[in-house]
């Protein structure tokens, strides 16, 4: 009896094939024994052979975002000679189906522009100037803008000059985020997350192409088994990046940051990286790549400081790595720079080091904390700006903004008991941030350039900032508030709790009574507002 | 010296375990011998790393009665622990019908300890290496991450001299030097001190030191730390802390990828990398301590080398945590739900609903279909079709149409 099955599986992707990477599937059993193994793209069904048992068998794919899907590969008692898999479904549109490979869309995710501080968001656009090696900040150039409740995507044209995006979103610091030069790029901002516990705005940068994607969103999720599959010797992929003439040189760069991982020597012979790094030296990330490969295959001591210090000069000319994984070569180089005896190179690595310490990729992209390119916040770095560079004024406004926060506690705690806590929470934080852009006083301050700065809320046109019926309904909220407010304050000072009698208890349940009422007033407001603004809000595009 | 040697010396390959933590600073705030401000960093005495450490010792050992787990390496079965941890009160571990006082973890004895430890690390390249610290952890202006142990600002003037040490080179270091398969859980924070960064130079040294002049031999290591880049990791006063629950839960059934072959369940690189951040985030949320505004503390697994040779061996698979969403919220307490086994279909499915929030169960990890119903046609069936429920968690939101 033949007990040798095969199957035809295909993968179908929403929108054009060549959004999705390279994606491995296993053919497993009940106990989820592998009993084949191999690798779908969106371009053309594959075939995969296996071994026929008496129990069922599945095909399993595997996504970089960390989900799998699963088939059955019988049906009614009788083997399938066809399946397919479909990705991208739970896209809000079919432009931005691309990130369902890196982020959980399933989950529940609140309005974009409803986070905390995004109101304020913001990106800018800064190049390095190859010569002199200094970053200026540039216009945000968007040849398209999509967006959604949930996410907003910006098409950036190509530029020759290696760049970097620097943003804020929401109560983060800033961010600054390599971008590569000679590709047309999108940039997702959205709230959704591999890891679904996470939920802080963030952005996806597009463009790398889809195998370099999928290979290092795989890694960087801890899923070196899913690259082992698609990168398997024998696999077309394995060929196309590393054994043929070199194509996609960025997707060859994410193919050898996996088999340095790897350690894997053979397959990553020292020669094809210095011609890597040759070839492309456009690619920052190659010339780390060749350097720390050298160090770590052995070499000597003494010279292995000026190579790393000059690998780390070479990659900061060039702008910045255009990946994550970048990292931790850096640090590897940077450990060994910093023996270097020459002066010059102890700038540079105080500027890597800086960066390191400010870590905080988007994904699979290197990036940093940071308000531009050659400036990294390192924890210690915003601790003594805020105490140094702040002028009074700021000050002034972050204790106004601290302020804010402690009543916004403090309120909620008041209520705690008579409204469901979390949603209390919420709605006062958002009048608070409400009631700040229209005072807009606790407007966070914009680095750089404000004019050649991309606003996210212009993306959404005039219904998100406050119109001006939110205006009147905060501002007579407000007073309100503030006068019974005045009331408590005066009260208090004659009715000290610590005196608290008997006597004065009836006056003080009424203040309490009287504060809660308030909070149901602002909860009350809210609501109107949020019905005044659907009435009068322009309808979004919803791609 | 608290080495606990569980099989003679010599047995190839075997598991060697270092385990460390620092709880009782002498020379921190609340020590009892505290140092002044720019020694003792703003830093206090812990209570959770103690017992954060002597948990994950116990569980080791399998003298946690608590949990009835144990370390199982069937191919490198457990040969030697070492054990320091600075308590308040000193900590003994009863081990075999013998009791074992634990040493504290001055610089002295961590370098003593780690140098046994390599040394039997290294005797195969067969052998497996665990390497657990549990205690404060700082970074300066660069990404190495120093740990601090029991006599952290002994010498006032000096406060790095003794005390620290950097892991984050030891590693490395270690790569060069040590074959076998390692595994780095550090449960410490990564937070900047300015003193440190304000040091010039002189700055912990790690507990291994190698050029650049020999190759990387490791052939694989799986590397965790609590925290990510400048961020803190949290432990509750007299209880386990996060990190080391999530880590104990992986270890204990919520991770495990399948041996070829066998019926046995491996936790390895790869099972704790999909495991620890999600197990992470699912302790952090039941401790009901969120960082900043909704973000968890995170942890990002690290994997190098050719091989993932397993740290735990379970003979039972794998458990997830299932949730399933269902929105819209008012049909949550009108369903029901029932979760079949599509391959074992002899056992019974799982059943529930009814009830606000999101439906919670656990299951075996497994191929399972599925079926959220209303009895009184409130809303239309739902039939998820096969679903891979994998370790740790699983979600599955379900928008119910009338």
């Amino acid at each position: 009896v033949n007990r040798r099955g095969v199957i035809t599986i295909n993968l179908s992707g929403r929108g054009s094939p060549d959004r999705y990477p390279t994606l491995p599937v296993k053919i497993i059993d009940a106990d989820g024994q592998v009993k084949a193994r191999t690798s779908i793209t969106t371009l053309a069904p594959t075939t995969v052979s296996f071994d026929r048992t008496d129990a069922p068998l599945f095909a399993k794919l595997y996504l970089p975002s960390g989900k799998t899907e699963i088939l059955p590969l019988c049906a009614d008692g009788a083997w399938t000679e066809k399946i397919e898999f479909s990705v991208g479904t739970e896209s809000p549109g079919e432009s931005m189906a691309w990130s369902v490979m890196r982020i959980d869309l399933n989950r529940k995710l609140g309005p974009l522009m409803k986070h905390p501080g995004m109101q304020d968001a913001w990106l800018q656009m800064w190049e390095l100037d190859n010569g002199s090696r200094h970053w200026k900040q540039v216009p945000l150039n968007v040849t398209q803008t999509v967006h959604s409740d949930l996410a907003v995507q910006l098409e950036l044209p190509r530029s020759q000059q290696p760049r970097a995006l620097v943003t804020s979103l929401g109560a983060t610091r800033p961010q600054v985020i390599s971008l590569p030069p000679r590709r047309e790029l999108m940039v997702l901002v959205t709230t959704g997350h591999s890891v679904s516990l996470q939920s802080a705005a963030r952005v996806l940068v597009r463009g790398y192409g889809a195998d370099a994607e999928g290979i290092l969103e795989f890694l960087g999720n801890g899923s070196i088994d899913a690259v082992d599959t698609v990168l398997d010797p024998d696999s077309a992929v394995a060929k196309r990046l590393l054994q043929d003439k070199v194509q996609d040189p960025i997707a060859a760069t994410a193919a050898a940051y996996y088999l340095l991982r790897k350690r894997d020597w053979e397959r990553l012979p020292q020669q094809w990286l210095v011609n890597l790094a040759k070839w492309f030296s456009w690619i920052p990330d190659t010339h780390l790549i060749r350097d720390a490969s050298q160090i770590q295959r052995g070499m000597d001591s003494k010279e292995a400081p000026a190579l790393a210090a000059k690998s780390l000069q070479d990659t900061l000319a060039l702008g910045l790595p255009f990946f994550a994984e970048a990292a931790s070569l850096m640090e590897e180089l940077l450990y060994y720079a910093q023996r270097s005896s020459r002066p010059r190179d102890q700038n540079d690595n105080a500027l890597i080091a800086a960066m390191l310490a400010a870590r905080n990729p988007a994904g699979l992209t290197f990036g940093f904390f940071g308000e531009a390119p050659s400036e990294p916040l390192t924890p210690l770095r915003m601790y003594s700006k805020g105490l140094r560079t702040l002028p009074l004024g700021a000050k002034l406004m972050a204790l106004g903004r601290e302020t804010l926060v402690l009543a916004n506690v403090i309120a909620t705690t008041a209520i705690a008991g008579r409204l469901n806590v979390a949603r209390g929470r919420k709605l006062t934080t958002e009048f608070v941030l409400m009631a700040g852009d229209v005072l807009g006083s606790i407007r966070r301050r914009v680095p750089g350039s404000t004019k050649k700065t991309f606003f996210l809320r212009n993306v959404y046109g005039p219904g998100s900032p406050p119109s001006s019926l939110d205006r009147l309904l905060i501002l007579i909220w407000g007073g309100r508030c503030i006068a019974v407010a005045l009331v408590i304050g005066a009260v208090w000072q004659l009715y000290p709790f610590s005196d608290l009698s008997s006597a004065s208890q009836p006056l003080f349940h009424s203040l309490v009574a009287t504060f809660v009422w308030v909070m149901v007033e602002i909860v009350c407001a809210k609501t109107a507002l949020d019905d005044a603004r659907a009435t009068l809000k322009k309808i979004e595009v919803t791609p | 010296m608290t080495q606990i040697r569980m099989r003679p010396a010599g047995t190839r390959p075997a598991t060697h375990v270092l385990v460390i933590g620092v709880g009782y600073y002498r020379h921190l705030l609340d020590g009892p011998e505290p140092r002044k401000k720019g020694v003792h960093l703003g830093l206090s005495v812990l209570e959770s790393p103690t017992l954060s450490a002597e948990k994950f010792a116990r569980w080791v050992l399998g003298t946690d009665g608590s949990s009835g787990h144990r370390l199982n390496n069937p191919t490198a079965p457990l040969a030697t622990v070492e054990v320091l941890i600075s308590s308040r009160n000193p900590v003994s571990l009863e081990v075999d019908g013998r009791s074992y006082v634990v040493e504290r973890a001055t610089l002295a004895a961590v370098r003593a300890g780690f140098d046994r430890w390599i040394e039997e690390v290294k005797s195969s390249e067969a052998n497996v290496g665990v390497i657990y610290f549990c205690g404060h952890g700082i970074t300066g202006n660069g990404s190495e991450h120093y740990l601090l142990v029991d006599d952290h600002g002994a010498v006032a003037n000096r406060p790095f001299e003794t005390g620290s040490f950097d892991i984050t080179t030891t590693v490395r270091a270690l790569w060069r030097v040590v074959r076998a398969q390692l595994y780095v859980f550090i449960d410490a924070c990564r937070t900047s001190h300015l003193r440190l960064a304000d040091n010039m130079g002189a700055k912990p040294a790690p507990l291994l030191q190698e050029g650049a002049s020999t190759k990387y031999i490791n052939q694989g290591t799986t590397r965790i730390e609590a925290a990510g880049e400048g961020l803190p990791a949290y432990g509750d006063s007299n209880d386990v802390s996060r990190f080391t629950e999530a880590l104990l839960r992986a270890l204990n059934g919520y991770s495990g990828v399948p041996q070829a072959g066998t019926k046995n369940w491996l936790v390895n690189g790869e099972a704790l990398s999909q495991a620890m951040p999600k197990l992470l985030g699912v302790v952090s949320r039941e401790r009901k301590y969120y960082i900043g505004k909704g973000d968890i503390q995170s942890c990002s697994p690290e994997r190098s080398g050719p091989s993932d040779v397993p740290l735990h061996v379970r003979v039972e698979p794998p458990n997830v945590k299932v949730e399933i969403e269902i929105t819209p919220e008012e049909f949550q307490t009108h369903g029901d739900f029932t979760m079949k086994d599509l391959v074992f279909s002899s056992r019974p499915p799982l059943t529930g609903g009814r009830t606000t929030g999101v439906w919670r169960t656990e299951a075996p990890r497994g191929t399972y279909a599925i079926r959220v119903f209303s009895e009184a046609k409130v809303f239309q069936d739902f039939d998820s079709g096969a679903q891979s429920v994998d370790p740790p968690t699983y979600r599955l939101p379900v928008e119910l149409q009338p």
